[in-house]
């Protein structure tokens, strides 16, 4: 009786409504529900999820619903006179600021503790210009660039701060893969799916992992088991045929976990759109299977293992090239790389009450080439251990650490020959490290680490390095970093660029360990405006002095690439700038430039380095429109110009011979758009444009190859510039679109 | 002129006042006063769990409400110490060398199969979790989220 007259207070008609609201599947406790138009009506869900609303006005009524930081949603409902059917609402969180899920243009701050700056990525910042691999996602890096060693094979390596990809160590969850090759291959088969985070030192580590730490560091973290998909597939394609599939997933055996990465990639078509009758993107068939093992231990210490299997088929060269039929011949040319290498490495932590670890990583490559008429076949095997002590002590912590590094190497070129006989390359060396991080005030930092490696052919090699941490507020650190690096270079695995096929490999002695000098200093700070609006600045200065580095000599003879140790120095320097805005209105924007000069100074002349440029920025634009969940991205790179490889030559006759090829690039760049929707249920579909402007190194040129047409140099012509295929210094694949899908379920 | 001193020394004692209380979860097993607990999880590489810490914690409504009726436990998620809660002892899981992920952040932060950062959690005085959020809370929605939690009397 009571309920029948207060339905009809004021005369009008009253109904009421109940329901249930969940946010992705448990109850939305404390939601609001209103009514559009009438705000004085309204009520919360309990803990349940329930909620009762009554006096609503009959006729058509909005209800809306509101939860913490979950998209709004309205529902129209005609509201009867007394009780109404009851109904169930969905809400969504908007789901745009945290680590996993959308749009992490921003990259995560630096972990701010360590004495040496380490920037973190999500695996979002990555997916804003989706890549087959995450070696060519790091262009989106500032300082970080995949720089292309061959033209026609298209293989490549990462350049940190100007400086080649065997000075930068690749790491799996800590876990090192020691390989002078890491760079190529360390970053396959790894699904963005399963990527948690990655770090990245730009400038020289720590003492642990010597020289090969220089440049910098790659650490790709995966996810847990418990964050991990059970399944995902990211796949997509491109209007140029490449093919591209990564799928993920975890199982558990009782209390061992395990993740499994898939990656495939596809590449058949011979597109030749400068019509110089070559592929302008190497043809590629790649599989990679990435397997980690985590074994719950009672002592709750770590033991992972980890695994991974890489082969790979690949040719570029002139069209209607065949491996059947023209591999190795001088009919067709062609340079056809099969590659095949596995992995095994892993951590272990001894059931000591002390806190000792033990890392081991092995791995063996094998290819198999012909570059032309040049047949190179390669084996490389490398087996490493390390053992570590960790001690703190009250304001110290202390690492000593022993290791030993077994390389094993051997191809079918004079380089692993004595006299007659095949004579693979050996080596065992041994190193041994100390590092003592202390914290001798409450804003300072130092880190104090010395390294000894017994190398046999090359003797006692130290390598002492300082780092220094000054943070005067939380949100401001200035870092300084400064020490000695070595690295003894092995040539032909580590310098894809001495494969090029079009020129002669020119070894003049037997090459002394590069040896460096070097210094960063770092300044980072954060700040947050009370509008909502964020954003990280980080500044660097770097110096790198090399007393003997080998640079490959490409300009002495047009016919050859000459190694020999350097009587001169080298150095690359220069400063770089980059930052991180977050918009209260939900732009975000990165952007980073570096000015640097790597350059060789010989009896007083300066020779800037080859394919190395002066300037280069990089810049990333995301937006969200949270209404129709769609993302939007825009990302560039851009380039100033490099001295290039041109060979122009004075014949026998004395004539001169020019090379009508730019002798620098232009300033250039790459610019990609895409966009996603996210608004299905575990489905994310993506698409875009790669190479806005269609920008490739043909551009302005007369030819990129030269003597293209005839490539074996059968004609007898002294005035004819010689094969070389050197000067293609970055790819000729021009502009396409792409659209891909991903999926995942937990 | 006494007025603004009185002004002033109020003020100083605001913000003197304005110091979040952050427990550890052995601290809050001793306390006798049941209060509702609130879990930030974090760690240290991500970004909007640090923008949450330098504006939501550090805004004065959202102190002031947590450190008068609730416990507020900040924890990293990946710590390596182990944590006792309840007769419990809950430990760090190693997945790689030094990355992994703590017992009581998975039991706690979990949410569809999965965690993310930063994630908020709110445990009932009966220590039931009745809130999880996987996502940054602006001073704002944190508000708003423990006004709710105070108004429902079962906690």
């Amino acid at each position: 009786m009571f309920l029948l007259l207060t339905q009809y207070v004021n005369g009008q008609e009253l109904g009421s409504i109940t329901g249930k609201i969940s946010i992705e599947g448990t109850p939305a406790l404390g939601a609001e529900i209103t009514i559009v138009g009438n705000s004085s009506l309204g009520t919360t869900a309990n803990e349940k999820g329930y909620f009762n609303l009554s006096n609503i006005s009959v006729g058509e009524q909005i209800l809306k619903f509101n939860y913490v930081s979950a998209v709004p949603q309205k529902k129209k409902v005609v509201i009867q006179p007394g009780n109404n059917k009851p109904f169930n609402i969905q809400l969504q969180f908007d789901n745009q600021l945290n680590e996993v899920v959308v749009s992490g243009t921003l990259k995560p701050i630096s972990r701010m503790d360590s004495p040496v700056p380490v920037e973190v990525y999500s695996p979002t910042f990555f997916k804003k210009n989706p890549t087959p691999s995450i070696f060519e996602a790091l262009q989106n890096v500032n300082g970080v660039r995949p720089q292309l060693n061959c033209g026609l094979c298209n293989t490549g390596d990462i350049h940190i701060n100007g400086l080649e990809g065997p000075y930068t160590f690749i790491l799996i969850d800590g876990m090192p893969i020691v390989s002078g090759l890491s760079t190529v291959y360390g970053l396959s088969g790894i699904p963005n799916s399963l990527i948690e985070r990655i770090e990245i030192v730009k400038g020289p580590a720590s003492s642990l992992y010597g020289s090969e730490a220089v440049a910098g560091l790659v650490n790709i973290i995966t996810k847990k088991t418990t964050n991990a998909p059970a399944f995902s597939i990211d796949t997509f394609g491109t209007t140029w045929g490449e093919l591209n599939i990564d799928l993920g997933t975890k199982f558990n055996i009782g209390k061992t976990q395990s993740i499994l990465g898939v990656n495939y990639f596809n590449y058949n078509q011979e597109i030749d759109n400068n019509n110089d009758g070559y592929t302008d993107l190497t043809l590629q068939d790649r599989i990679s299977i990435f397997n980690k093992w985590n074994f719950e231990r009672k002592s709750g210490k770590a033991f992972t293992i980890a695994g991974r299997y890489f082969y790979e088929d690949r040719w570029g060269g002139q069209l209607g090239w065949d491996a059947d039929e023209h591999r190795g011949g001088d009919e067709i040319y062609g340079e056809s790389i099969y590659t095949s290498r596995a992995e095994l490495f892993g951590v272990y932590e001894l059931p000591t009450e002390e806190n000792l670890t033990l890392s081991f990583s092995a791995n063996t490559h094998d290819q198999n080439s012909f570059y032309g008429t040049t047949s190179y076949n390669a084996q490389q095997h490398i087996a490493f251990s390390q053992l570590i002590w960790n001690k703190e002590l009250k304001n110290h912590d202390v690492l000593v650490g022993v290791t030993g590094r077994y390389n094993f190497y051997d191809d079918n070129t004079t380089a692993t020959a004595n006299e007659d006989r095949n004579d693979p390359d050996e080596v065992f060396i041994p190193s041994i490290f100390v590092q003592d991080q202390i914290k001798f005030a409450e804003k300072h930092d130092l880190l104090l680490g010395i390294r000894y490696d017994e190398d046999e052919r090359h003797g006692s090699i130290f390598t002492p390095r300082m780092a220094y941490k000054f943070a005067p507020t939380k949100n401001d650190v200035l870092r300084l970093n400064v020490g000695t690096g070595f690295r003894v270079v092995n040539l032909f695995t580590e310098e894809h660029a001495a494969l090029t096929g079009s020129r002669e490999v020119v070894i003049v002695e037997d090459l002394d360990p590069e040896e460096t000098i070097n210094g960063n200093l770092n300044y980072l700070m954060k700040r947050h405006l009370s509008s909502g609006t964020f954003f990280n600045i980080e500044a660097s200065a770097w110096y790198t002095y090399f007393s003997n580095k080998i640079i490959p000599d490409y300009d002495t003879d047009e016919n050859s690439i000459i190694y020999a140790n350097s009587n001169g120095s080298d150095v690359s320097r220069g400063v770089s700038v980059q930052a991180d805005i977050n918009f209260a209105n939900g732009i975000k924007v990165n952007f980073g430039t570096s000015l640097q000069e790597v350059f060789n100074v010989e009896d007083g002349n300066k020779t800037q380095q080859i394919l190395t440029e002066k300037f280069n920025a990089n810049l990333g634009v995301s937006y969200k429109i949270q209404k129709w969940n769609l993302l939007m991205d825009y990302t560039a790179n851009l380039y100033g110009p490099m001295r290039l490889p041109t060979v122009e030559f004075t014949n026998d006759d004395g004539v001169f011979i020019d090379d009508p090829r730019d002798k620098f690039s232009p300033y250039w760049g790459n610019h990609n758009i895409q966009f996603t929707y996210d608004g299905f249920d575990r489905i994310e579909i993506y698409g875009g444009i790669k190479n806005l402007f269609d920008f490739t190194p043909a551009n302005g040129n007369p030819f990129v190859i030269s003597r293209g047409d005839d490539p074996f140099e059968k004609i007898d012509d002294l005035n004819r510039l010689p094969f070389d295929t050197t000067y293609v210094y970055t790819s000729l694949q021009g502009i396409r679109g792409f659209f891909g899908l991903r999926y995942e379920l937990f | 002129m006494k007025k603004i001193i009185v002004i002033l020394i109020f003020f100083i004692f605001q913000l003197s006042n304005a110091q979040l209380v952050n427990r550890s979860f052995e601290e809050v097993d001793t306390l006798s006063v049941k209060k509702p607990l609130v879990v930030f999880l974090h760690t240290d590489w991500c970004k909007y769990c640090h923008v949450m810490q330098e504006t939501t914690f550090k805004n004065k409504e959202v102190i002031n409400k947590l450190n008068s009726n609730f416990y507020f436990i900040s924890f990293d998620a990946e710590s390596t110490e182990n944590v006792e809660f309840k007769g419990k002892l809950f430990t760090f899981k190693p997945t790689g060398k030094k990355t992994g992920l703590h017992e009581i952040a998975e039991i706690l932060g979990k949410y569809n199969n999965k965690i993310e950062y930063p994630t908020t959690v709110v445990l009932n005085t009966k220590n039931e979790i009745v809130f999880q959020h996987p996502s940054m809370l602006k001073p704002k929605e944190f508000i708003k989220l423990l006004k709710v939690i105070e108004t429902h009397e079962e906690f």
